[in-house]
């Protein structure tokens, strides 16, 4: 139950924070001698990785920019305070949490119907038809992921696409071991259900066409 | 058998008896490699026997390798460039004078700077500490950032809002400081400058009205008589007549809802 508890407190989960860094982080692990990488450096090593991430969370083009460029003015403002060995993890902390945010906004927009900005509801999206052709993803795959719940999504997003631990995980969301086991569990299963669904659809098309 | 869930990994997988399954937690545990060696074996061990957790295991796994194989689309070019300069475009300071970054990304501006914050405009404390001007509902209702302007009009943006609500305190101080010495002049004979001391206030319940008109629920007139002087004689800060005029007609300024 300790391994368990442990991300509850925001305070023990900042302390837990080198804990969610891959060893082998590239921008060096020793901290005396330790130059800090240049902001071209740091772009070019992580724009790609934030990007991917904020593409899959979000489910579109527009969005992951406005949460990579948001992710990376945070960094930049807190560059001051950062100590190497926490940057990845705390890269997915701040998009898998700009992400979350961006949902419960919307959805709170959503509820007192402004309708300035309805164009930008999640729903308003490019189509998946726009989606593979300028991303060329696989657009079933990518509706499968944006059906699922946001915080289903993340989990499944950073277990698969990127690669986390349960415990990184947990440290990222801040949710508890066994949740992010049952979030990951059933978000693979609606996930394959989509997917099956979809493929389904598609092939009915297809024999009628 | 969910009384094993919340379990460490290691207790994950009990010995299990005939007809009993792997928890789910198990099962997507396994998939993940997140099971300790013991926990591993009994697991592998049950699955060999057991083939409606192997279904189970097999479809995690499925829905898993799809995600994990999938392309990922490249970083547009002009949001590369972007990101590289944001060093150009984005203010340093945590909390730009009337800004602030909240939790949820959202700039809000702010006249009222939470304890410790910069005052707004660079004046002495009675300004910053005015409650009415802080708790404006319409200056915290900025557009987020995600839905507002796109990033790329960096910092003629921040900076014009900026510019705004600095005019708009401004403004709304002088407004509110004529207001104030208006009744004033009516109500006390002696002096037409308001003195921040209150027991020398003989209009503070009159004063009220005016102070209740504000939104924010700190609200009241005695800490609306501080305001006045500060800003007033200051002078630097005050703009000519011709800049108020443009800057409370212009469609984008959000300043201070004052009493009609």
């Amino acid at each position: 139950m300790a391994t368990e508890t442990r991300f509850l407190d925001p305070a023990a989960r900042e302390q837990a924070a080198p804990l969610a860094v891959p060893a082998d982080d590239g921008d060096g692990r020793v901290a005396e001698g330790w130059i800090p990488p240049s902001w071209e450096q740091v772009v070019k090593e992580h724009a790609d990785r934030v990007y991917r991430l904020a593409y899959r969370l979000s489910g579109n083009q527009h969005d992951a920019e406005d949460l990579t460029q948001e992710t990376f003015i945070r960094v930049f403002r807190s560059l001051a305070s950062y100590k190497p060995g926490t940057f990845e993890g705390w890269l997915h902390r701040i998009t898998t949490n700009l992400f979350l945010d961006m949902v419960r906004r919307r959805s709170r927009l959503r509820m007192e119907g402004l309708p300035e900005d309805t164009d930008r509801l999640v729903g308003g999206g490019p189509s998946p038809e726009q989606v593979y052709a300028e991303t060329h993803l696989d657009p079933d795959l990518q509706q499968a992921l944006d059906d699922l719940a946001p915080e289903f999504r993340a989990a499944v997003v950073l277990c698969d696409v990127e690669g986390l631990s349960y415990e990184e995980i947990g440290a990222t969301l801040g949710v508890k071991l066994g949740t992010v086991r049952s979030r990951i569990h059933r978000g693979r299963q609606a996930l394959k259900a989509a997917l099956a669904r979809r493929r389904a659809l598609t092939e009915e098309e297809q024999e009628a066409g | 058998m969910t009384e094993l869930r919340g379990r460490t990994f290691s207790n994950l997988v009990a010995s299990l008896n005939a007809g009993q399954h792997l928890a789910v937690d198990a099962v997507v545990a396994f998939v993940d490699g997140e099971l300790c060696p013991a926990a591993r074996a009994r697991a592998v061990a049950h699955l060999t026997a057991c083939q409606s957790c192997a279904a189970e295991v097999a479809a995690q796994h499925q829905a898993r390798s799809v995600v994990r194989s999938a392309r990922c689309p490249p970083v547009p070019a002009g949001l590369l460039a972007a990101l590289r300069d944001i060093p150009r475009t984005v203010r340093l300071p945590a909390t730009p004078d009337g800004l602030a970054v909240t939790e949820d990304g959202t700039v809000v501006a702010v006249a009222d700077p939470a304890p410790g914050g910069t005052p707004p405009l660079g004046t002495t404390a009675p300004l910053g500490t005015t409650a009415p001007l802080g708790t404006t509902a319409p200056l915290g209702t900025t557009a987020p950032l995600g839905i507002g302007p796109r990033w790329g009009t960096g910092p003629a943006t921040l900076g014009r809002r900026i510019g705004r609500t600095g005019a708009g305190a401004v403004v709304s101080g002088l407004m509110l400081g004529a207001l104030i010495m208006a009744m004033a002049e009516n109500l006390v004979a002696s002096s037409a400058v308001p003195q921040p001391d209150r027991s020398r206030m003989p209009g503070s319940p009159t004063l009220a009205a005016p102070g209740a008109a504000l939104p924010g629920p700190e609200s009241s007139a005695p800490s609306v008589v501080p305001v006045v002087a500060p800003v007033a004689q200051s002078g630097a800060t005050v703009p000519d007549e011709a800049t108020l005029q443009r800057m409370t007609t212009q469609p984008g300024w959000h300043g201070l809802r004052l009493p009609r």
